[in-house]
């Protein structure tokens, strides 16, 4: 065991598959002698060569369809993009090609990339360095999408991820790369993608969310705790989503809440909900609401907290839907 | 066998096209891949090849009429065990 | 205080076969008397192939089809340099090159006529399949050829593009991280001086697309495309160089576009006729021809044998192709990842059940 944060969680994933699996490639800018804008492939270079831990010339477009290129020639490329906004130069290679290589091929080819990226506001950081764009990657076939929310999360969930014969969007939550500080075991684990946390067992409601607003939502709930006994569900994976997790947990009290950062409508919350909806509308009390960013750019870093769901939405939230 | 052949879409969602001129006649032996008629559509003017070798039994349409995608064009007597008599315009080049 | 030149550049042009058929002996590849067979041989049934793929889809047997007309001796040229394993990272108009690079000529036409299987690989050779999106397989090529530098495999990647292409992003990208990461990759671009209705002079400032590649590092160089054998050269010397783990080359195929840019394209609203006319003496077969007579290789007989078992394999393949079984509708969902995932699931025994009931 060994304390450790979020980026420092990348780090050892990082060096427990490149150990692991000698086609693993670690791609981006700055990766290399710099070890990442947030070091989070601190020392990998020197420590692997800089034939494992590749800086590239400055283009997202570039790494991500080259990740696609080295995937589908047996390679496992794990390809950094230094902030999620920046995902949206990739996006071609992902949407159209990375998701689409094994229905096209009929199976005779796969993609088995990894393109991560630190997402989320709440760090004061310029424009298009927080986004919260895993609507946009889930509501593509043919990727996967994670978005984990701790330091131990990180590290089990990117091996999986690098493990996975499919590409995978892995988002990073900025906000608490430092934030949080944890025992995380040095030796190698999986965490497997597609299974939900139930990261607080509770009585009376259900709360699901993902990535920086789960220890939002644990602190907000634990200020409540002698009112409203909520449970929370740690989503993980985005796409495919633990949906069994989720309506077992809702069968059980009633009522739910959805939570996150993205902008509300198309958000990843909207389906949650269509899901609550089909399969146990017999056993809910109240509507299914949504705490969520509003539908518009984050703000500068003087309002960015207008924006984010603050503990106070998220009490505000939990209490409409224990009293409707 | 009479094989009925209809306008197909020749351009990606076109509905109809107008007839601009017939390459044969009722009568004429065709081989397959003969040009059979020239039709004019939003995108291009396009020439229509023979699916089957045989004779014309049925021509539908003159120069100017308008033909909707699905119609039959042409109704074709499949196998015509003479020689195929090659018409004024026919050429495979 | 200095102002000098740096750097200043040429472009090479290789011709080998001129519009006659004549040869210059001293620019002659390594190739048999076969190999010259072979390649005349393949870019006849391409021709073939061609023609017969156009007059389906007029006919409604075929959708939307692409014609490579002209540009046979830059498809075929090309890929009689690949080797078995090495990468073909085709365009939309590639039918040429992955036909004779062993794409059966019925998956082509499944692969025209709407069904997925029709991009299949054969195992012996690693065809990428289609996609439609432009310029964005060159990256994929991109990283296949890095890859091979990195794990050492002694395979090549070659990589079909238009002349539209070397203005997307992808395309700009792909030869920058090729020139820093040294790729085993070929950029085939074949100018057949139209993107749809935009000419060449109008895609880009650069007097020739060859000359792109000096900007990134790497060599560039501007063969008659219309010439098998400059095509064939060319390509060898640069697989071979990148095999070697010397680098990547841009070829460019300085050709023609001699049917409209799809089915849906009517060419005659945007260029001259007489300009058609002037390519159509540069065909690539005529001059094969030409050339395979003068050194008595080729015959009338031969000539009638290579067109009869043409249309007879293009015959074959629409056969199969018109009596083949429907591929599996479950298909649509069996493919999209390793292992279906739990929504994808879900909505497969949903579909399933309406199959049932409905």
């Amino acid at each position: 065991m060994v304390k450790a944060n979020a980026v420092q969680a990348v780090t050892m994933a990082l060096r427990g598959e490149l150990k692991r699996d000698k086609n693993v490639v670690v791609i981006g800018e700055d990766v290399g002698l710099n070890g990442g804008v947030f070091r989070a492939t601190d020392g990998l270079q020197k420590e692997f060569g800089k034939d494992r831990v590749i800086d590239t010339p400055l283009s997202e477009l570039g790494i991500a369809g080259a990740a696609v290129g080295m995937a589908v020639n047996g390679m496992k490329p794990v390809a950094e993009i230094q902030f999620s906004g920046f995902l949206y130069a990739s996006f071609d290679q992902l949407v159209s090609h990375a998701g689409r290589i094994r229905s096209r091929s009929r199976g005779r080819f796969s993609c088995p990339m990894v393109i991560r990226a630190p997402a989320g506001g709440g760090i004061r950081a310029l424009e298009l360095h927080c986004e919260c764009n895993e609507a946009l990657f889930a509501h593509t076939p043919g990727l996967k999408v994670v978005y984990p929310s701790t330091p131990y999360d990180v590290k089990g969930l990117l091996a999986a991820a690098i493990q996975d014969p499919d590409p995978v969007v892995f988002l990073e939550p900025m906000r608490i790369y430092r934030a949080i500080k944890e025992e995380v075991p040095e030796e190698d684990y999986v965490i497997p993608l597609g299974k939900a946390n139930v990261v607080r067992e509770g009585t009376d409601m259900t709360l699901i969310t993902w990535g920086a607003l789960v220890k939002s939502a644990l602190q907000a709930v634990e200020s409540i705790k002698d009112k409203v006994n909520v449970e929370v569900i740690d989503l993980r994976t985005i796409y495919p989503f633990d949906v069994e997790t989720v309506i077992a947990s809702v069968k059980k009290t009633g009522r739910a809440l959805v939570l996150h950062e993205a902008p509300r409508t198309g958000g990843f919350g909207a389906e949650i909900v269509a899901q609550i909806n089909e399969k146990a509308l017999d056993s809910i009390e109240a509507p299914v609401l949504r705490i969520t960013g509003y539908d518009m750019v984050l703000p500068f870093a003087n309002l960015e907290n207008e924006y984010i769901p603050s503990e106070e939405r998220i009490i505000a939230g939990i209490h409409k839907v224990m009293d409707y | 066998m009479v094989y009925q052949f209809k306008f197909p879409d020749v351009g990606e969602g076109i509905h109809e096209g107008e007839i601009v001129s017939w390459k044969v006649k009722e009568g004429d032996v065709v081989q397959e891949d003969q040009n059979l008629v020239e039709v004019e559509t939003d995108k291009a003017i396009v020439e229509i090849p023979s699916p089957k070798a045989g004779k014309i039994v049925k021509i539908n349409g003159k120069a100017g009429d308008t033909i909707d995608v699905g119609d039959v064009l042409v109704e074709i007597e499949e196998g015509s065990s003479e020689q195929p008599e090659a018409s004024e315009d026919s050429s495979d080049e | 205080m200095v102002k000098k030149v740096l750097k200043t550049f040429e472009v090479d042009y290789l011709q080998v076969l001129d519009e006659n058929g004549k040869a210059d002996d001293s620019l002659m590849p390594d190739v048999s008397d076969d190999d010259l067979k072979k390649l005349y041989e393949n870019m006849v049934l391409v021709r073939t192939f061609d023609k017969k793929a156009f007059s389906m889809q007029r006919q409604g047997r075929l959708g939307t089809y692409l014609e490579v007309r002209g540009q046979e001796a830059s498809q075929v040229g090309s890929t009689y340099a690949m080797k078995d394993k090495d990468w073909l990272f085709p365009m939309y108009r590639s039918t040429g090159a992955l036909i004779a690079r062993g794409q059966p000529m019925v998956r082509m036409l499944q692969y025209w006529g709407g069904d997925e299987r029709g991009l299949i690989s054969p195992d012996e050779v690693n065809n990428f399949p289609i996609c439609i999106a432009v310029g964005t397989q060159s990256l994929h090529a991109l990283g296949a050829g890095w890859a091979s530098r990195l794990t050492g495999d002694k395979l090549v990647s070659v990589v079909y593009l238009g002349d539209g292409a070397t203005s997307k992003e992808d395309f700009l990208s792909a030869m920058n991280f090729a020139g820093v990461f040294n790729a085993a990759t070929v950029f085939i671009v074949e100018n057949n001086q139209f993107a749809i209705s935009t000419h060449r002079d109008e895609q880009t400032g650069s007097e020739t697309i060859a000359q792109k590649a000096i900007a990134f590092g790497f060599e560039g160089i501007q063969v008659d495309g219309n010439d098998a054998l400059a095509v064939y050269k060319t390509t060898h010397e640069a697989i071979e160089k990148a095999r070697k783990g010397d680098g990547p080359t841009l070829i460019e195929c300085f050709t023609y576009r001699m049917g409209d840019h799809s089915t849906s394209d009517d060419a005659a609203r945007y260029r001259d006729p007489k300009e058609v006319e002037e390519w159509s003496k540069k065909d690539p077969l005529d001059r094969m021809e030409k050339f395979l007579a003068s050194k008595n290789l080729l015959d009338d007989a031969y000539k009638e044998k290579v067109a009869a078992d043409s249309t007879a394999s293009v015959k074959k393949a629409i056969d199969e192709f018109e009596n083949m079984e429907p591929a599996n509708p479950e298909d649509i969902f069996t493919y999209m990842y390793a292992e279906m995932p739990t929504q994808l699931k879900e909505q497969f025994e949903e579909y399933k059940a309406g199959k049932k009931n409905g």
